[in-house]
Formats: structure tokens, C-alpha cells, sequence
């Protein structure tokens, strides 16, 4: 019977190490190479404490999730500066250094013969001595483990987690500041990690450097990937697989001098055909049904307002301009690549509820304006001011808190989560997007995770995608991307918008639509916009006062119009030699 | 003269280094996978050289062209049976990586299965062990620096002068205009990957030449390639051998104050530093 608890045991511990990674490679999309490593720091801390201290295993694994939370946001600094393939190198180079450091500080960790005669756990005098007793304390810790990742995974946190998977660079142009999110998942996932080596010590009792290669790192990537990345479930049904799988390959007659090395052809060999013929594992993130929304009473699941026959209220008209208070001023921003000049001293003003135009023709710098406005891309000169206020140079994700955000002509929806998640996590200033507090201020968190909920259904009902809200924004036509990125867009609540090219690549109807859309939150939601666009058509619809500009410079303003019918610039526009 | 035989053992380690470096280099900078089977293709080389010598008792000449042949079919292998499917499939770059990483795993473990962990040497090469002065190498080190450093000049000279390395650079650089230029990138991937697993059958020749073959005799030189090509900047190919170069001089020259074991800390280390002050690597350019 001993040894169905045995199995039994080493498939909890290994979950709890799985979930821990797949908090990453899930939900992040983070490949970590060094996940062993991180359970070595829990289980050496342990080891150590225990031994040479004399403390409660508690005290060790205290120790050990601290410290294993300091190395993983480490490691996850880097990514504030490269992409996440440096990722990959610096966890395989972290798992390499801790290796070999734990098989040289003979001092410390006894080198390669390991530490034996690490106490069993004990509390109040009870102690975890054989696996019958060792069980029911696992399986306490490993729900406390398993219920932290489901409060982290289901939570505006988790929300903000997937978006980075999706794209980054939307994510921050959300508001959100992605490193910080990274470091903090990094930091829980080793921290959990830590918590699975540290009882893994004290159950076998003895640990050595080799529990925790590249090997055992390998084994429970395959694990995360087997059970089905970014499924809470997922872990726990790779962990039984994989070690259901071991264990039976021990009765295998005369195995024993190959059964290393059979293992590891087995799991590579998981792990290659998986990618190809089933990428998203056993259990993969979103079941085929629909996930269902329900409506809260007050909203129709009809089509929205955008196509809806209510006209625009009587509300003040836009600003005729210069007797009022631009609420953004961009002065003099230049730019240049190598000798080329993209922008040269452009200047703008935007007045509150004004839509306002950027025309020019291709590569006449308008992207560049635009992506030094909003803080994708540093000027070499230049002031934005935001109500007077300057923000020049500011990361985009704080130029969001400061009321100004932007959308992407290629849309940029987060194509992996539903419509309604993808509005919902542009929600500002969420309690549930800090770790801590989403802890300690559950009424808090749930009490605006209602309120998001029916914010975000009411942006859907806007743009008229309230009967996809459960859908995958993936699986939506290119038309009703661009709409559920309006409607993730408006969720900022952002009054100053940015949009590229919004009506790029539409059919005539849903041009139309868009064209409304635009009016209409204009109007309706009181929003100032910045509108860089290719169809003049659009323009002279939206727009009173356009800025044309060409070479990287702004040659003229004024109504659209007006700048069409004056030839010089039409032979510029249209590259009339 | 502790300090001249360092120098002198940083001189080939630094050699060898810069031609893992552009190994994985010209496949990555070109193809952007994550290429972690590239390991394999060096301990199949090795073990092919040290192998065919001892067992077959072929010349050591005819051996280093069977391992480069053995390399360049590994490497070829994998790009078109494995990874043109996945991006047929329009699988993502962490996929792909995790494909790579099964297939490196299975094969460390099926060559660990056939041959055992037992080092295996290579036979008939006329080693011996030279001096100048106090400093002393051995006929093994002279072809490796010579081989290597050569490997990496011609390498580099392709790429610039000749011009299918000039499409392979367009293709690197540029993949949608490659594209529309009428270019077959798998075709392109095939030779890149030719290149780049030839290469390093070399480097793997010359390994089990002055070392031993055993399993897992590619992991520690495959780790340093692509730390060298994540150094040297991903797009530039004279990068990833310079910052092969430096890691190799960098390891040895530690020694003087660091135990041999903490040589990959060292190269960590220097990525770290590195990465903050100039993320887009030594010869980067910012793009990309």
C-alpha cells in the first residue's frame, strides 16, 4: 500500500512544481528552462534549515519560496530590455550556474554526495514520517498551492497575464505595465516551485544535486505541455501521465539498466510529436462550447447602438478650436533614422470632443508622430503635453493613466481570449492587478470585477458584438476585430484616443459602420480623437481639420477639403510628378 | 608564464567558440528557431568521427568528411521533416522551440542508449605535444585554432562577397521582401541549415580530436554558441564570432582568479553586463 501513496505523492508534488511553470509557459508564454532549479532552492533551503537550525519545516519553506521569489524576478528583469527568446538563454544559463554551483559549494550543499538525513516534517509533535502520514499534509499544501494559482489565473491579474502572451505592446498600450506583471509571475512561480522541492525534501529525506538537472527541467516542461498549457487542470492530469508512465516502465523485465535513458527517448519524443500533432495538450485552454455570457437586465442582446437608429443627443458641438484649450499639444517633435530626417518639427493640437486628421501620403513620417506621441518610440526633440502637462517620453502604459491611448492599424486584438476578456482587461486601475491586494481585498476585487463586467458588455453592445462577447476574438472576421478593438479602446476610459488607420482594409459596410462608430463615440462619449487615415474619403466625413504632412514635415492645416483642392498638395498626396 | 599558456589556452577555446558561435548564428539570424537541436548534430558528428576510426579503423581524413556529411544530413533532416512542418502548420516560435527540444532530448538519450556514457576517443590522428618556450599545446589545439578561425573567415567571406550569401543575408534581414522577390526560403533554410550543422560537425571534429565523444558532449558547446550569438548581437554574423571569441578568452582568463567549475558564470555573467548596457548585443543593429 506504501507504494500507491509513494506514486500518489510524487504525482501531487510534481503538480504543484507543474502549475507552478505553467503559471508561465501557460499564461505568459514564457518558456523557463531552470524550473528544477527553482524547486532545488526550495528544497536546499529546507534541507539546510532544518538541519543545521533546527527549525519547523515551515520555517524552511518559508525561507525557500522567499529566496526562490527574489532568483525568479530576477531572472525576469532582463525582459524589460530584450525579447523573450533572451529568456530561454538566461534560464538555461541559470539552471547551468545554480547546477554547477550546487555540485561545487561542497560548503554548503556537500557537493555532488548530497545532504542525507533531512528530519521529517512535524508539526505539534506529529510527524510526516511515512508516506501514509506524508500524504494528507501534501495534499493540504498542494490544494493551498493549487488555490493561489486558481485566484491568480481567474483574476483581472491573470486577465492582464494572457494579454501579454497575446502582445505586449498592446498590452502596454492598455495601460499595463508588462514588466512588473512578468517579474511578479516569475517571482510566484519560483516561490511555488520552491514550496514543491522544499516537502520533496523532507519526504525522501535526502537530496542531491541531481533531482535537479536540465533533465528533471525538461520533464516538467513536457509535463506542462502534455496536460495542456494555460489549463488549471492541465498540470495535474500531465503529472499523473508522465509519472503513471514511470513508475510502470519500472516493471518492464531487465529494464532497470536502460530505464534512464528509455524515459528521457520516451518524453523527447512526447514532447516533438505533441507540437505537431497537438500543440494545445490533453486538456487545452478553451473548450469548443461557447463560453456562455449572461446578460445583466437593462441590456438587449440584440444588435447595438452603432447600428442602432438613435441619433446623437444635443450635445455642445465640437470646438470651433482657437478659444479653447487644446487638451493635447504635440510642439515641435523631430526624429530622425541614420541621416534621414522621418519627422522634422511637427507640431498639433487637439481640442476637446475635435476629431482631428493626419494625412500625408506614404512614409511621410505620420507613424513615426504618432508612435513618439503615445510613447512607443523615443523623439530627439519635441514636447506633448497632455491639459497643459508634460509626458513626453513617458512609457506608453502611464501615458494611458495620464488619459491618452491608441489603437493599431493591424489591430492587435488578443486573439487567444474571448471579446469579452479582451474588453474587459482594458479596464484602468484594477485592485485585482495587484498581487497583494488581490489577496487581501477579495470583496474589493469582486465588487469591481462586477462592475467591469457590465462596462464591458455595454462597450460590446456599442460596437455591436454583445452576441459574441463569449467568443474567441481569433475566430471573429477582420471586420469585427477592428470593432472589438474600438470597444477595448473605449474601456480604457482614455478621453484623447489614437486611431491608425481604423478603416484599413474594410469592405464598403463595415466601413460605413466604423465611420458611424467614430462620430458617434466622438460625440456620445465625449472623446477627443486623433485620426491617422488613408481614405479621404474618410477623412473629409470625420474630420473638420486635418494636418497634412509630407517629407516628416507638417506643410498645412485646416479642413480636409479645403487641403484636397489645393494642388500642390494633391500632386504631393498623390505623387503627381 | 602561467599567464602565456592561459593566453594561449584562451586562444583555442576562443577560437572554437567563435565557430560555434556562427554556427547557430547564421540558422538563427536566418530562420528565427530556436534550433535546440543543434546539440545533437554535434554530438552525432563527434561520435561519427570517433566511431568510424576506432571501429572501422578509417583514416582520420576520411572520418572528418563522414562526420560533416553526418552533420549536414542531421541538420537538413530536422529543418525538413520537422520544422517546415510546424511552419506549414504556422506554429509559434515557442513551439517550434519545444518540437527541437523533444527531438534533442530523444536523440541525447538514444545515442546514450546505443553507445553507452563511455567516452569514446578518436583514433590515428599524429597527436603530439609542441612548445614555445615555457608555453606547451598540442597538434590537436593548432588544427583547432587553424580550422576554426579559417572556418569562420570563409564563412564570413560567403556572406559578404558571394551571392546565394547575399540572399541568404536578404532572407535574414527582410523575409517578406525575400519572399516577394521570388526567393524558395525553404530552399534558402535548407542551405542555411546545411551551413550552419556542416560548421559544427567541424567544431565537433575537432572537439573529439583534442577531447572524447560521449552523449552529452554537445550541450556545453551549443550553450555557448547561442550565448555568443545573443552577445554578438542576433543579426550579425561577425557578432556571434566575435563574442564567440571573447567568451573563450574570458573563460580562461578567469581562471587566474576563478576556479575552472564557475566558466559558465563567467559567460552569463558578461551576457548580463552586456545586455543591460547594449541589449541589442556587441554588433547589433537596433532593429530586429
Amino acid at each position: 500500500m506504501d507504494y500507491v501513496y509513494h506514486i500518489l505523492i510524487l504525482v501531487i508534488m510534481y503538480a504543484i512544481l507543474v502549475q507552478s511553470l505553467n503559471l508561465i509557459m501557460g499564461y505568459v508564454g514564457v518558456i523557463s528552462m531552470g524550473h528544477a532549479v527553482f524547486s532545488g532552492i526550495g528544497a536546499y533551503s529546507a534541507a539546510l534549515i532544518s538541519i543545521h537550525l533546527g527549525y519547523n519545516f515551515l520555517v524552511g519553506m518559508a525561507v525557500g519560496f522567499v529566496f526562490s521569489a527574489i532568483v525568479g524576478a530576477l531572472l525576469a528583469l532582463p525582459s524589460l530590455r530584450v525579447r523573450d527568446e533572451y529568456l530561454i538563454v538566461f534560464t538555461v544559463g541559470f539552471q547551468m550556474v545554480v547546477f554547477e554551483f550546487m555540485l561545487t559549494a561542497r560548503g554548503i550543499t556537500q557537493g555532488q554526495a548530497g545532504i542525507p538525513g533531512i528530519p521529517p516534517a512535524e508539526i505539534w509533535g506529529i510527524s510526516f514520517d511515512t508516506p501514509l502520514r506524508f500524504l494528507p499534509l501534501l495534499v493540504i499544501m498542494g490544494l493551498i498551492c493549487f488555490a493561489v494559482a486558481r485566484r491568480v489565473i481567474y483574476s483581472p491579474f491573470g486577465r492582464v497575464l494572457k494579454a501579454i502572451r497575446e502582445d505586449e505592446s498592446a498590452s502596454r498600450a492598455l495601460g499595463k505595465n508588462t514588466l512588473s506583471f512578468k517579474v511578479l509571475v516569475f517571482a510566484l512561480s519560483g516561490g511555488l516551485a520552491a514550496v514543491a522541492g522544499s516537502l520533496m525534501a523532507h519526504y525522501i529525506s535526502f537530496i542531491s544535486p541531481f533531482s535537479f538537472t536540465i533533465e528533471v527541467s525538461v520533464f516538467i516542461i513536457v509535463m506542462v505541455v502534455l496536460g495542456g498549457e494555460a489549463n488549471f487542470w492541465g498540470p495535474i492530469m500531465g503529472a499523473a501521465i508522465l509519472m503513471g508512465i514511470t513508475e510502470a516502465l519500472r516493471f518492464v523485465p531487465g529494464a532497470s539498466s536502460y530505464i534512464d535513458a528509455a524515459r528521457e527517448i520516451f518524453y523527447g519524443l512526447i514532447l516533438m510529436f505533441l507540437m505537431i500533432f497537438r500543440p494545445q495538450g490533453i486538456l487545452p485552454e478553451h473548450s469548443k462550447r461557447l463560453r456562455r455570457v449572461s446578460l445583466p437586465e437593462g441590456l438587449l442582446s440584440k444588435e447595438g447602438a452603432a447600428a442602432s437608429p438613435e441619433r446623437v443627443r444635443d450635445v455642445p458641438g465640437p470646438s470651433d478650436g482657437e478659444n479653447q484649450e487644446p487638451i493635447l499639444e504635440i510642439q515641435g517633435l523631430s526624429k530622425s533614422f541614420g541621416g534621414l530626417r522621418a519627422v522634422a518639427d511637427a507640431s498639433l493640437k487637439l481640442y476637446p470632443r475635435d476629431i482631428t486628421g493626419l494625412i500625408g501620403p506614404n512614409g511621410c513620417g505620420k507613424t513615426t508622430l504618432f508612435n513618439m506621441a503615445n510613447g512607443f518610440m523615443d523623439s530627439d526633440g519635441g514636447a506633448v503635453y497632455v491639459r497643459g502637462k508634460a509626458v513626453t517620453g513617458l512609457a506608453p502604459y502611464k501615458l494611458v493613466t495620464q488619459g491618452l491611448a491608441r489603437s493599431w492599424q493591424d489591430v492587435r486584438v488578443f486573439k487567444g481570449m474571448t471579446v469579452l476578456d479582451n474588453v474587459m482587461v482594458a479596464r484602468p486601475s484594477q485592485t485585482g492587478e495587484n498581487l497583494f491586494l488581490l489577496f487581501s481585498h477579495p470583496g474589493r476585487v469582486a465588487r469591481e470585477e462586477r462592475e467591469n463586467y457590465r462596462a464591458a458588455l455595454e462597450y460590446l453592445q456599442l460596437v455591436g458584438l454583445l452576441d459574441k462577447a463569449g467568443q474567441l476574438a481569433g475566430s471573429l472576421s477582420n471586420a469585427e476585430q477592428k470593432l472589438v478593438a474600438i470597444a477595448r479602446l473605449l474601456a480604457t476610459e482614455c478621453p484623447i484616443l489614437f486611431l491608425d488607420e481604423p478603416t484599413a482594409a474594410l469592405d464598403i459596410d463595415s466601413l460605413e459602420r466604423v465611420i458611424h462608430l467614430i462620430q458617434e463615440i466622438a460625440v456620445r462619449k465625449e472623446k477627443t480623437i486623433l485620426l491617422v487615415e488613408h481614405n479621404l474619403d474618410v477623412v473629409r466625413g470625420l474630420v473638420k481639420k486635418a494636418y497634412f504632412m509630407s517629407e516628416g514635415k507638417i506643410l498645412a492645416e485646416g479642413e480636409p477639403a479645403k487641403l484636397m483642392a489645393d494642388p500642390k498638395l494633391a500632386e504631393v498626396y498623390f505623387g503627381i510628378d | 608564464m602561467l599567464t602565456a599558456q592561459l593566453l594561449i589556452q584562451g586562444l583555442i577555446t576562443a577560437s572554437f567558440y567563435a565557430l560555434a558561435g556562427v554556427t547557430w548564428g547564421i540558422i538563427y539570424r536566418t530562420t528565427l528557431t530556436f534550433h535546440f537541436s543543434h546539440q545533437l548534430v554535434f554530438t552525432v558528428a563527434g561520435y561519427t568521427a570517433a566511431l568510424l576510426t576506432t571501429e572501422l579503423g578509417l583514416h582520420f581524413l576520411l572520418a572528418f568528411f563522414c562526420s560533416l556529411a553526418a552533420a549536414i544530413a542531421l541538420g537538413c533532416s530536422i529543418d525538413a521533416f520537422l520544422y517546415r512542418k510546424l511552419r506549414e502548420m504556422g506554429a509559434t516560435k515557442a513551439t517550434t522551440f519545444l518540437s527541437s527540444l523533444g527531438f534533442a532530448t530523444a536523440g541525447t538519450a538514444i545515442i546514450l542508449l546505443l553507445f553507452s556514457s563511455n567516452p569514446r576517443s578518436l583514433k590515428g590522428f599524429p597527436a603530439k605535444t609542441l612548445s614555445l618556450g615555457d608555453v606547451f599545446f598540442t597538434t590537436a589545439d593548432v588544427a583547432m585554432v587553424a580550422i576554426s578561425l579559417l572556418s569562420v573567415g570563409l564563412l564570413l567571406l560567403f556572406l559578404r562577397k558571394s551571392r546565394y550569401g547575399k540572399v541568404i543575408r536578404a532572407v535574414g534581414s527582410n523575409r517578406e521582401m525575400a519572399r516577394n522577390l521570388g526567393l524558395d526560403i525553404n530552399k534558402v533554410y535548407l542551405v542555411v541549415y546545411a551551413i550552419g550543422s556542416g560548421l559544427f560537425g567541424v567544431a565537433a571534429f575537432l572537439f573529439t580530436l583534442k577531447n572524447v565523444a560521449y552523449p552529452t558532449m554537445g550541450i556545453f558547446p551549443f550553450f555557448m554558441s547561442f550565448t555568443a550569438v545573443f552577445l554578438g548581437g542576433i543579426n550579425s554574423i561577425a557578432g556571434h564570432a566575435l563574442a564567440g571569441f571573447i567568451l573563450g578568452m574570458a573563460e580562461n582568463i578567469g581562471m587566474i582568479i576563478l576556479p575552472g567549475e564557475y566558466k559558465i558564470m563567467i559567460a552569463y555573467g558578461i551576457l548580463f553586463i552586456v545586455i543591460l548596457i547594449k541589449p541589442e548585443g556587441l554588433l547589433g543593429s537596433k532593429r530586429g
